[in-house]
């Protein structure tokens, strides 16, 4: 059992460091996840690696438990429709408002193992030659290291692979090493992985023309998720595309983003690059296009 | 419409079936091949057919080669659900027309995604 005292301190640190939000409801989590990591560092209990923590404020403990305690959930293709929309609808458009700088930008900002940005590589690979002479970059970033480390080595289970790809795509993207799947250097070389905990200052990547910020929000209170919503907005292009998880929203914050509804997929773009004179409009989708038009 | 569940084992049927049931799928079942091939002939509305590779009598294999020339009035879509999982052998089943393919083991979720992702799902379906 570990004392109440303790759970506080480790509330504080996980909030204090990644913006996680546990109460005492979440005492299994603490105890499961970080028991494995205490026994791992030499420590005889939480309790004590608490008291380790407390006493050194040791860099790289404190991050191992915060690392510990990252819900890595993840598949290829998830919530599939936003990747259809993508596809069918916003990329289209990106490629014809960027068409003078030939650059796409996406950001995959919480990437937990790679799929999300794996298969962002893939939907691009498939659109075939409408992409070619573009400088494509995807950046993935995401807190924990260890999850950065496999996600870079691009190797995936039996089971990971058969979760959103379908056995073409398997074929085509991936070559089998032993029971495990590899995917190929020519999509790898896409993506550009690293670390980046989304409560520390992130502008210096630069401008992003689609975001993907996908399942974290859940975790995070609203002050938090508004500061990291804010500083999202400010680094999207102006027709940029912000994509939550499947049950995310932006429900009680203050921001300059609409949601658009379009072939089943929800996603956000800056009020303005809609309507230069309606803002706080919710937009529908058709006279949007008759805005365009 | 009807889903044929070609297997050996009767376990992993059982499996197949009760998931089959909880999608509001109707499905008939075949041991092999070659009793594949007799509820083909019966049942004209099968239109997926969740297809093991290694069967005795008649492997899925022959079964898909079977097809290609048999005639069939409607093509059913084919799902391989084996423990097969070597990337050439997934090569040479997509080449006799299997549109999707499942590795043993597998779990309830990738399967339904698989069948659903072919279009099947219960009532919605077009007959
Ligand atoms: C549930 S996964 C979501 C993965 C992927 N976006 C998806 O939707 O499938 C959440 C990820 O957020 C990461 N994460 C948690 N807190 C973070 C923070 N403060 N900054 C960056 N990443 C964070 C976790 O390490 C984890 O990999």
């Amino acid at each position: 059992m570990v004392s109440k005292e303790m759970l506080q301190f480790y509330f504080k640190l996980l909030y204090q460091e990644s913006g996680l939000l546990l109460d005492e409801s979440k005492t299994y989590l603490i105890e499961s996840r970080l028991e494995p990591l205490a026994v791992q560092e030499g420590f005889d209990s939480i309790e004590m690696l608490g008291h380790q923590l407390m006493q050194t404020g040791n860099r790289s403990l404190r991050e191992k438990v915060v690392d510990a305690m990252t819900t890595n959930e993840t598949s290829f293709f998830r919530d599939s429709p936003a990747y259809s929309v993508l596809r069918e609808v916003l990329i289209p458009g990106l490629l014809a408002s960027n068409s003078a700088s030939r650059k796409l930008r996406i950001w995959s900002a919480a990437c937990s193992t790679g799929q999300e940005p794996y298969s962002l590589a893939i939907l691009l690979s498939e659109m075939g030659s409408m992409l070619d002479g573009w400088d494509i970059q995807i950046m993935a970033s995401d807190i924990s290291e260890s999850v950065l480390i496999r996600a870079k080595t691009g190797v995936y289970s039996q089971h990971e692979v058969q979760r959103g790809l379908t056995a073409h795509q398997l074929l085509r993207h991936f070559t089998q090493v032993g029971l495990t799947w590899q995917i190929k250097p020519k999509l790898q070389e896409l993506v550009h992985f690293r670390r980046l905990n989304l409560l520390s200052p992130f502008s210096s990547i630069g401008q992003m023309d689609i975001v993907f910020c996908r399942n974290i929000l859940i975790y995070l209170d609203t002050k938090t998720k508004q500061n990291v919503i804010d500083r999202i907005t400010n680094l999207l292009a102006p027709e940029g595309v912000l994509f939550l998880g499947g049950t995310e929203g932006l429900f009680g914050l203050n921001t300059s983003l609409v949601r658009v509804d379009e072939k089943k997929a929800g996603f956000y773009k800056i009020k303005n690059s809609f309507y230069p004179d309606k803002q706080g409009d919710v937009p529908d989708i058709k006279r949007r296009r008759v805005c365009q038009t | 419409m009807k889903v044929l569940i070609v297997d050996d084992a009767s376990p992993i049927r059982k499996i197949i079936g009760r998931m089959l049931t909880s999608m509001h799928l109707d499905y008939v079942e075949a041991t092999h091949g070659k009793e594949a091939m007799t509820q083909l002939n019966t049942h004209e509305d099968i239109r997926l057919i969740l297809l093991d590779w290694h069967m005795p009598v008649m492997d899925g294999m022959a079964l898909l080669k079977w097809m290609k020339t048999a005639g069939l009035s409607v093509r059913p879509k084919v799902i391989m659900v084996t423990t097969v999982n070597t990337e050439n052998k997934i090569e040479s089943a997509m080449e006799l027309g299997v549109d999707e393919y499942v590795m043993k083991p597998f779990t309830k979720e990738i399967l339904e995604e698989k069948i659903m992702s072919l279009g099947f799902s219960g009532d919605k379906n077009v007959q």
